[in-house]
């Protein structure tokens, strides 16, 4: 086999391969094909430079790419829309990927995935452009699949257990994870492996702000213009939790009211696992009925153990009952292997096996004898 | 014995060493004390106490499991008195010493006794006062032994004497501990008699080729007969049945050998060919005749006689085709100059780099088929399949590549200038890489004579179709990476995984450089030396990728059988059969096919956009004008079946194209009914070359050396398990050749070599096969080189796997380990533990020692299995049966004749064309096949999408009957025998037609169309798999 080749023959190669690009594209060379060539062999910036001096010598242009523009904004969505329409209407400008789209987009992420490890500083040029080529990428990978979002924020499992706009938003957390993360070698749609991210971002959201006990729809709308209330007022930033008085006020109700309403708001469900007191050691679990065995189930067991032990005792050949209980690991040790216990005797580990197949069978007659009865025999 | 200096001698001395060591060792004969009980340690020669396996659960092979006598079993003729026969019986007895638990042996014991026979006693005579006295120090053990003599009278009036020496030791007695439960060791017998007959097998038509004589039967034992100084016979017992086949010597003539030496054959053929037809005819006369066969021709029977007379006439008719191709090198001219042509390229191909000839020509058989076949570059006799059957190896190969060179040459001669000649198939997916270099170097050797001699045209080029994870359909041109796949142009490291060859075919070093040309869409091997012939300058006419197959369409194609699928599918694969559509202007572009979406043009350079152009030559010239079948044996069952019916579609095809079917070529391995599965896969006549001989192994082109090849032994281990026979035998052989190794300065003079060839007997044998037949049992192997195996003297034995897990890179790095063995013994592989993987197409000259665990299912597999050993150098191969089970037994029992006469025994391939079952998968292939080559033509434009086909079928009103009559006509269809698979062939184009016109089907591919599935994609792709699930036991 020849050797690795050297660094010329890999410039050169870099070379004869660029040029080639261009020809069968028309003489036209893209900034991008460039670019990943260079990352995928290795190429370091000051043979980057002499590779596009070669190239430009010979009359080979590289052709700047032109960053996507979003497209104008047709007619806004009206005042009383909520944060999924505009995002709707803002995604319908993107059509749906294919297959390959979807895999040429995931591959510049995960590209700029690798880049973006290095610091700043020591990033080459063709380095930063394909981490800006990423960023696009997932941009597009996101705005292409936002009905996604909002098809999981509108399923009947989660619709109602949180605000919409609140769930439009954790939807959407969840799509931008996938689209950073999206790998073509899965071998798997886009929206396979985003639907995943979205719908757990959601579930666990309403995990941890949802309800487990359903509330009237009445008092659920509310308690959350209790919630937004408070969380106006909290942003003015006299008070993390403002006072239920000033809450009250705010909204028109009477303190009662509020005072009950602020109550549900607050109220979590509790994991058995969770400590009854954030000091203690005793969880709420700790506190309902064991399921243990029996008193006297564990005599049984202790009993059997115990007549299996005389059996054993019972073999006559010293050699034999240290094997069966180095096999069945009688001694509380682990059980050997045939080679193991071969080893400890010098002997083959096929001689190991007559000999413990003939020390069951002298156990197995005498068990049959009466000396232990038959169904509490091992298996072996 | 003068230590010899001879290497081959010494390399037959060294086998015998061997062999001896492993029976020693097994025997316990050169052993006088022992640690351990010996019934645990050996595990030849002993026998077991009659009364403990008379009682014994496991019945009738509990006899065979551990033996209680060995014996004879012969013929004599009557006489005036009772036969008088001598007994020598021999035995040794293991005792405990006293007070230790140190063994000591005692013997071998002598007995000796005459007796007159009575050939009409009723009860069997025991012979036991003899061995009691013999046994006497042993008084109150229980031991005792006789020898038992039995007679029956036969009908012809000779008498069956059947002596055994039997051991009669009491299992049950006090102190039976003491002396090994009872066992004998070291047991045999020796017969002397006065006029015995040999026994004779039964005959069969083909029973004049084989000698029928069997001189006595061994019970649980081998006999070894010789003659005594009195002119008596002697049989004796022998623990290893042997068998010893001679090396074949390629020129048995008495004549001198004419020169078919590449050279003078390049420069004047005809003169040598034309004596080796005399020496041949010579021969011939003398040997067919039927007093050559002596006083056997008096048991001939009718049948014999009538087969022998039938093929004595085929052994004429082989001589006419010689005659005939001599005379074709005298008159055509230009078929002359190529036979010449490809002489002088074999002379360049069989040089190695330095210039050097490593063969310089051929063996009188491989002229023998060149002459026969030669009308065949001519295109006639395409209706007979030509089947090259060399049992004993060597050279088919280059034998039909020969054929092929000439073919080409005639080709470029006669205006062919571009195109395929051949197409060479192999049934498995490993190719190995030794015969990809075989082509590529011949290949090359033709290349350097047409540049030479200014033929014009392509260069000769070579192209593979491999398919499956080793070779890719294409190399794609798309945006993401993802469906580039795992061949990926910007891969810098994918050209490297593709590299085909290891040296340079042009000069034969290792030069090569692999590259992705985008330019030219090709993956190239460069040679750097420029030095070369060929040079630097350009890529090698190799071609690795399908689509660059196409584009090229290179002189030669191999590839693997199940590529003929493609025909269904890959409009592409025109380039086989007929002309291509056209051939693109671009330099380097090649050849154009039917238009896609993604090939405007029908250029397969995936981003070419320019028209294409008119073809470089006459389109009749296209399409093959071989097609080569290497290995047909293994075309069987369903895997035959199937390509029956695409080897009828090819040829259909290649008659619509190019107005004539290719010739077939095949090599085989088995000859057992032939006829039948030529008849089957090809729907033609087959003949055979070499025609086989009138003795076994006595023919003019190949006969019996007085050098030995391979002795053959078989085993059965007594009282031990086939395991442990294995691993003492692998203990025996490495420590022997580890002794060898450390100490050549007596090691080799004590079997009488000399001791500066140590190291090369130690490279020789120094590498054990193990060839198991499951991969349970070698998975044991190599388990067992861990743990049992350790009373090897260091190094520790390497050892490796090749079975069908083993992945392909590590079975081409064990090929090279073998091959290229390192210089340091210890560190070079010792063991291979092989499966029928193993059994085609590896060829190590050095590996010459054999452990065959158990018999293969079939003879041809034993055969092609034990063929791996002694390719160059006498080889060793000890067959362990599995002795429970009844063929190995009855192998055993008729062990020599087994090996000696082994071709008989091979089953005939089981193969069928009349199968509806097969019919149902093969249809949709056979008819897609013709609506892409046949149909899209017409139609000017593809028929691959429902509505493209519906809307042609409009148009053509005809088509379903064309299509049945078609189909009929090309699997032959045509007898009331075939009347069910016609109306089957109708009855699906009619659903198929009605489903293509149904407009409520909404499918988008027509070949969803039809009724039962889609094409194969692969010839193996008969029934669905079972998957089967569970634990590994091991």
């Amino acid at each position: 086999m020849a050797d690795a080749p050297g660094l010329a023959d890999v410039l050169s190669r870099m070379v004869e391969d660029l040029t080639d690009e261009a020809e069968t594209r028309d003489g036209v060379l893209d900034r991008e094909v460039v670019d990943v060539l260079y990352l995928r062999r290795g190429i370091e910036p000051e043979q980057a430079i002499a590779i596009e001096r070669a190239l430009k010598s010979a009359g080979i242009v590289i052709r700047e790419e032109q960053p996507e523009s979003p497209p104008p904004p047709a007619m806004a969505p009206g005042p009383s829309a909520t944060a999924l329409d505009y995002l709707l209407w803002s995604a319908r400008e993107y059509r749906f990927l294919s297959h390959d789209e979807e895999a040429a987009y995931g591959e510049a992420v995960q590209r700029a995935r690798l880049v973006e490890v290095k610091p700043a500083s020591e990033r080459s040029d063709s380095e930063s452009r394909l981490l800006e080529a990423g960023a696009r990428a997932r941009t597009r990978l996101v705005l292409s699949n936002i009905r996604l979002v909002a098809k999981f924020a509108n399923d009947p499992s989660v619709r109602g257990r949180l605000d919409m706009d609140d769930l439009v938003q954790v939807g959407l957390l969840g799509l931008m994870r996938a689209a950073d993360r999206y790998d073509p070698a899965f071998e798997t749609r886009f929206s396979t492996y985003a639907v995943w991210w979205i719908r757990q971002s959601i579930s666990r959201t309403i995990d941890d702000e949802g309800r487990t006990i359903r509330l009237p729809v009445h008092i659920h709308e509310r308690v959350r213009k209790f919630r937004r209330a408070s969380r106006a007022l909290a942003s003015d930033g006299a008070s993390r939790r403002p006072h239920l008085s000033r809450v009250a006020d705010a909204l028109g109700w009477t303190e009662t009211d509020t005072a009950r309403v602020a109550s549900l708001a607050e109220m979590r469900v509790v994991s058995l696992d969770d400590r009854m007191d954030p000091r203690g050691e005793t969880t709420y679990a700790e506190r309902m009925e064991a399921d243990t065995p029996s008193p006297e189930s564990v005599y049984e067991v202790f009993e059997r153990d115990e007549r299996l032990r005389r059996l054993v005792e019972g073999l006559r050949n010293r050699r034999l009952r240290d094997i069966v209980a180095g096999r069945f690991g009688l001694d509380g040790d682990d059980a050997l292997t045939l080679q193991e216990l071969g080893k400890r005797y010098g002997v083959t580990r096929e001689r190991i096996r007559q000999l413990e197949a003939k020390a069951l069978r002298n156990l197995r007659q005498r068990a049959y004898a009466g000396e232990f009865p038959p169904s509490r025999m091992p298996d072996r | 014995m003068m230590p010899t200096t001879d290497r081959y001698v010494a390399a037959e001395r060294c086998v015998r060493w061997l062999a001896e060591r492993v029976r020693a060792d097994a025997s316990g004969s050169e052993e006088r004390e022992s640690e351990t009980d010996p019934r645990g340690r050996f595990w030849l020669g002993r026998l077991a106490p009659a009364p403990e396996i008379a009682v014994s659960e496991l019945g009738v092979r509990a006899e065979r499991l551990e033996p209680c006598a060995v014996g004879v079993r012969f013929l004599v003729e009557p006489d005036a008195g009772p036969p008088v026969v001598d007994f020598d019986a021999r035995f040794s007895v293991w005792r405990r010493h006293e007070r230790s638990p140190r063994w000591r042996k005692t013997g071998p014991l002598q007995v000796s006794a005459r007796v007159a026979v009575d050939p009409g006693a009723d009860e069997p005579t025991a012979v036991r006062r003899p061995f009691e006295e013999a046994l006497g120090a042993f008084e109150g053990t229980g031991l005792a032994a006789y020898i038992r003599i039995s007679t029956t009278l036969r009908a012809d009036g000779r008498i069956e004497i059947e002596a055994e020496l039997v051991n009669d030791s009491d299992h049950e007695s006090p102190r039976v501990a003491d002396v090994a439960r009872g066992r004998l060791f070291e047991c045999a017998l020796r017969v002397r008699a006065s006029r015995t007959v040999p026994y004779l097998l039964e005959s069969l038509p083909d029973s004049f080729r084989y000698d029928r004589r069997v001189s006595a039967w061994g019970v649980n034992c081998g006999v070894r007969w010789s003659r005594d100084d009195d002119g008596r016979i002697v049989f004796e017992t022998v623990d290893l049945p042997a068998c010893d086949k001679p090396r074949p010597k390629f020129w048995t003539a008495d004549d001198d050998p004419p020169d078919l030496t590449f050279a003078g054959l390049a420069s004047d053929p005809v003169s040598s060919c034309e004596a080796m037809l005399d020496s041949l005819e010579r021969w011939g006369r003398d040997a067919w005749r039927e007093s050559a066969f002596g006083d056997e021709v008096r048991d001939w029977t009718e049948a014999m006689r009538a087969e022998f007379e039938a093929e004595r006439e085929g052994f004429e008719t082989e001589c006419e085709r010689l005659r005939e191709g001599i005379e074709l090198l005298r008159s055509n001219p230009r078929l002359g100059r190529a036979f010449r042509l490809m002489n002088a390229a074999m002379d360049h191909s069989a040089r190695d780099a330095e210039g050097r000839l490593r063969y310089g020509g051929w063996r009188p058989f491989q002229v023998g088929f060149l002459l026969a076949n030669l009308g065949a570059c001519l295109g006639r006799e395409s209706e007979v399949v030509d089947i090259v059957w060399f049992p004993t190896g060597g050279g088919k190969t280059e034998t039909y590549l020969g054929l092929i060179l000439t073919a080409a040459f005639l080709d470029r001669l006669r205006g062919k200038t571009t195109g395929i000649t051949a197409w060479s198939r192999f049934p498995l997916r490993l190719l190995s890489l030794q015969q990809t270099q075989r082509f590529a170097n011949a290949l090359a050797g033709a290349e350097i004579v047409r540049d030479r001699e200014g033929l014009g045209g392509e260069p000769f080029g070579l192209g593979f179709l491999i398919g499956g994870s080793s070779t890719p359909n294409e190399i794609k041109d798309a945006k993401s990476e993802r469906e580039r796949g795992e061949w990926d142009y910007q891969d810098a490291a994918m050209p490297q995984r593709l590299r085909t060859l290891r040296v340079c075919p042009f000069c034969k070093r290792d030069s090569i450089e692999m590259r992705f040309r985008i330019k030219f869409w090709h993956l190239e091997h460069r040679c750097t030396n420029a030095e070369c012939h060929w040079g630097p300058g350009e890529p090698l006419p190799i071609h690795v990728v399908d689509a660059e197959v196409w584009r090229h369409l290179p002189t030669v194609v191999v590839g693997t059988l199940d590529k003929a699928a493609g025909i269904a599918f890959q409009a592409n694969m025109r380039g086989m059969v007929a002309a291509p559509q056209g051939f693109c202007p671009v330099p380097g572009h090649g050849h154009t096919y039917a238009r896609r979406y993604k090939r405007p043009h029908g250029c397969l350079h995936p981003r070419c956009d320019v028209p294409t152009g008119p073809l470089p030559m006459e389109s009749e010239l296209y399409g093959v004008t071989f097609r080569l079948q290497d290995e047909l044996h293994l075309l069987r069952d369903s895997l035959g079946a199937v390509d029956a019916h695409y080897e009828a579609v090819f040829d259909q095809l290649q008659e619509v194209g190019s107005a004539r079917r290719p010739k077939i070529l095949a090599s085989s391995a088995t000859l057992s009914g032939y006829e039948r599965q030529a008849e089957v896969l090809y729907r033609r006549r087959a003949r055979v070359f070499p025609h086989p001989e009138p003795k076994a192994g006595h023919g003019f082109w190949a006969g019996p050396d007085a050098r030995g090849m391979r002795r053959f032994l078989a085993v059965a281990p007594r009282g031990q398990t086939i395991e442990y026979a294995l691993d003492r035998m692998t203990v025996s052989l490495q420590t022997a050749v580890r002794e060898l190794h450390d100490d050549p300065a007596t090691v080799g003079p004590s079997f009488g070599v000399h001791p500066e060839l140590a190291p090369f007997l130690v490279d020789l044998y120094g590498t054990n096969v193990v060839y198991g037949n499951t991969l349970r049992d070698l998975d044991a192997v190599v388990r067992s080189a861990e743990t049992q195996w350790g009373d090897i003297p260091d190094p520790a034995p390497n050892v490796v796997a090749l079975t069908g897990r083993t992945v392909f890179s590590d079975v081409s790095d064990t090929l090279d380990k073998l091959e290229n063995p390192d210089e340091d013994f210890g560190r070079r592989v010792h063991v291979v533990a092989a499966s029928s993987m193993m059994s085609h197409g590896v060829d190590v000259d050095r590996l010459n020692v054999m452990t065959m665990l158990g018999l293969p299912l079939t003879t041809a597999e034993f055969i092609q299995a034990t063929a791996r050993v002694g390719r160059r150098w006498p080889a060793l191969v000890f067959v362990v049966h599995k002795i429970a089970r009844e063929r190995d037994a009855s192998v055993f029992r008729t062990f020599p004749q087994y090996v000696g006469q082994g071709d008989r025994f091979v089953e005939p391939i089981p193969i069928t064309g009349r199968s509806r079952r097969v019919l149902e998968r093969t249809l949709p292939g056979l008819a897609f096949a013709r609506i892409l080559f046949v149909h899209e033509p017409r139609a000017q434009g593809s028929l691959w999408k429902a509505y493209q086909l519906r809307r042609y079928l409009e148009g053509v009103p005809g088509f379903r009957d064309e299509e049945i009559e078609a189909l009929r006509a090309m699997l032959g269809y045509d007898d009331p025998g075939t009347a069910v698979l016609g109306r089957d062939v109708a009855d699906w184009y009619e659903r198929f037609v009605a489903n293509v016109g149904d407009p409520g089907r909404g499918d988008e591919w027509a070949s969803q169309m039809g009724p039962g599935g889609n094409p194969m994609l692969s010839l193996r792709d008969v029934e669905e798999q079972v998957p089967v699930r569970g634990a590994d036991p091991t």
